[in-house]
């Protein structure tokens, strides 16, 4: 995906509940390609340099243990509500 | 559908904010598809341009490259810079902090990190000159960078300063100043990492 993709996408699943700040996505992208978790090529479209980001193995591997991490916060959370 | 002269339009404004290849195509490309996309729903070239601009203007506002720097660029490209730079020093005082400890605890084996450090450096050198990664102009601009000189100096008098006071044996064979050249070993070494990536770390 690139980056607009993302963007919309985001607004897209979350019925536009969550829209994310256009320029604030680019250094939050470029840190994680740094860190290893995101990895980029760039395609030529209609002229212009598009840069896809791709999830390396340990960016799988950390979201995976993110999502984990979260939807175990969200069950605890909905537990506590519940009572 | 945007024209050439639209795109022109786009380009020029972009050129004013003196972003590096890598960040301006990128943001190039998502102007052009979030102006096209709101172009389609029949608002002319210019509302979507302001719209976009707007909605990029914290970003793409001019601000000091750092607090001593005159320099102006803007929050963008700042923020990606100074969270790569932040990497890089924080890398090298752990990595310092591993030096100092063998130099404490292992005395005799200190030479081989050094020698260790030294191979690796000129190896990477070699590397960005022979395949062309870097011209010795980049590699002149890169050693002698406002931020890099700031830190080095600022690491120089910190650390030869308290080398000078509780040395009181030769000077230049004072331990602390053996870890500081670990320090900038460490920096120089990963600079020129990021340069055969072609990454941008400094500006």
């Amino acid at each position: 995906m690139y980056g607009y993709q993302m963007t919309q996408r985001a607004k897209e699943l979350t019925e536009g509940e969550l829209e994310m700040t256009e320029g604030a996505l680019y250094p939050l992208l470029h840190k994680l390609e740094g860190d290893g978790m995101i990895t980029s090529e760039i395609q030529e479209i209609n002229g212009r340099s598009r840069k896809y980001y791709l999830l390396t193995e340990k960016g799988k591997k950390q979201q995976a243990a993110q999502e984990a991490e979260m939807r175990s916060y969200l069950f605890n959370l909905n537990t506590i509500f519940n009572i | 559908m945007i024209t050439v002269d639209q795109e022109l339009e786009i380009k020029a404004f972009l050129k004013k904010k003196n972003l590096s290849k890598v960040i301006s195509n990128e943001i190039y490309d998502h102007f052009v598809v979030q102006i096209s996309e709101s172009m389609k729903m029949n608002t002319t070239f210019q509302e979507a341009f302001l719209k976009t601009k707007i909605e990029w203007q914290y970003e793409l506002e001019m601000v000091k490259a750092d607090l001593f720097s005159f320099k102006k660029i803007a929050r963008i490209e700042k923020a990606t810079l100074q969270s790569r730079f932040r990497n890089i020093i924080l890398s090298s005082v752990v990595f310092t902090l591993l030096g100092f400890s063998v130099l404490f605890f292992l005395n005799d084996y200190f030479h081989l990190l050094q020698i260790g450090l030294l191979i690796i450096l000129l190896a990477m050198l070699f590397y960005n000159f022979v395949f062309k990664k870097m011209k010795f102009r980049e590699y002149y601009e890169l050693s002698f960078h406002p931020l890099i000189l700031r830190n080095l100096i600022l690491g120089s008098v910190l650390f030869f300063g308290v080398g000078y006071f509780t040395q009181n044996t030769n000077f230049w064979e004072a331990g602390i100043n053996k870890v500081f050249l670990i320090y900038a070993a460490t920096v120089q070494i990963q600079l020129l990492y990021f340069r055969s990536k072609k990454i941008n770390v400094l500006l």
